[in-house]
């Protein structure tokens, strides 16, 4: 079994395990780099308002 | 007819290195291509080993009321194309694109006109900026590549220029990730932040810095001809054949 089936077998956490790893890469890549933090967190507000407006 | 317009998140994105070597690419694997260049510029005419003075090109055959379809040309590695050109004067050019803008279907138009196969791709090399002549091709394409490049203003402008290409008429946007050099830890991570944020939207192709693409284009060729054994040719393939499986599977899910 790899590790991500292992993952989905034993997490209850509903999103999958790749996703999660992104997630994690993405957090690690905007800390080395300050205005790619600012760009992304503008993008995330842009999405949220998004999604209140709809 | 598969029209796919390329467009940049900013400018020096290599939007018409792209938009060449895609109809090449293409070629090379006996699809039928035409690279047809709607920016001002008229550089794509240069990937095809056009002479450097020769300004013969859509906006002159326009403006002086000859066929347009005269100035198409099929470079030694068989991809036809057609160059913007270069008219008289700016002028011509801010009319060109006025009375396109009276035309909203014009580029749809003169397409239908060629009779071409119905599995020809049309590749449209669009301008930096918006305007009548990238919202035609935008409007005409089923497909819509956003070439972006692994910078902090390239992964900013993403979203922003999608959402406008939608809104002009863009059907389907997908990006393109230009210029990555995998040694370089920025490039990584903006990579990684584009996995992420776009996902669904990201071609599963990465177009590597390859210095072959300079040097192709400084010979008057397509990197196909000039070196086919680079990373650059290897990238372009897989991007012609991610093209023509993912237009086909979407003819299929729509005929279905």
């Amino acid at each position: 079994m790899d590790v991500t089936s292992l993952y989905s077998h034993l997490s209850t956490d509903a999103r999958r395990y790749q996703e999660l790893q992104r997630t994690e890469s993405a957090i690690k890549a905007t800390a080395r780099w300050p205005l790619l933090k600012e760009v992304r967190n503008t993008l995330h507000g842009m999405q949220e308002h998004d999604r209140h407006e709809a | 007819m598969n029209v796919i317009a390329v467009i940049g998140t900013s400018g020096g994105a290599g939007v018409t290195t792209v938009a060449a070597q895609l109809a090449a690419g293409l070629v090379a694997q006996r699809r039928h291509a035409i690279a047809f260049d709607l920016s001002p510029d008229n550089a794509l005419r240069l990937h095809f080993g056009m002479d450097w003075e020769d300004e013969t090109g859509l906006a002159p055959m326009v403006a002086s009321g000859k066929p347009w379809n005269e100035a198409a040309f099929c470079s030694a590695s068989g991809v036809d194309f057609i160059p913007f050109g270069k008219p008289d004067d700016e002028r011509t050019i801010a009319d060109f694109a006025h009375s396109l803008a009276a035309q909203p279907a014009w580029l749809a138009s003169r397409l239908a006109e060629l009779d071409m196969p119905a599995e020809t791709y049309v590749i449209c090399d669009c301008p930096r900026t918006e305007g009548a002549l990238r919202s035609q091709a935008l409007a005409a394409a089923r497909l819509t590549l956003i070439v972006v490049t692994p910078d902090a203003l390239s992964y900013a402008a993403a979203r922003t220029t999608a959402e406008a290409a939608l809104a002009q008429g863009a059907r389907r946007v997908a990006f393109v990730l230009n210029g990555f050099d995998p040694a370089r830890a920025l490039d990584q991570d903006v990579a990684t932040l584009m996995r992420t944020d776009f996902f669904s939207s990201l071609v599963p192709v990465v177009l590597h810095r390859d210095e072959s693409l300079r040097e192709a284009l400084a010979s008057k060729q397509s990197v196909f001809e000039y070196a086919p054994s680079s990373r650059a040719t290897y990238d372009f393939s897989a991007l012609a054949m991610w093209v023509v499986a993912h237009l086909s599977h979407r003819h299929e899910k729509k005929a279905a």
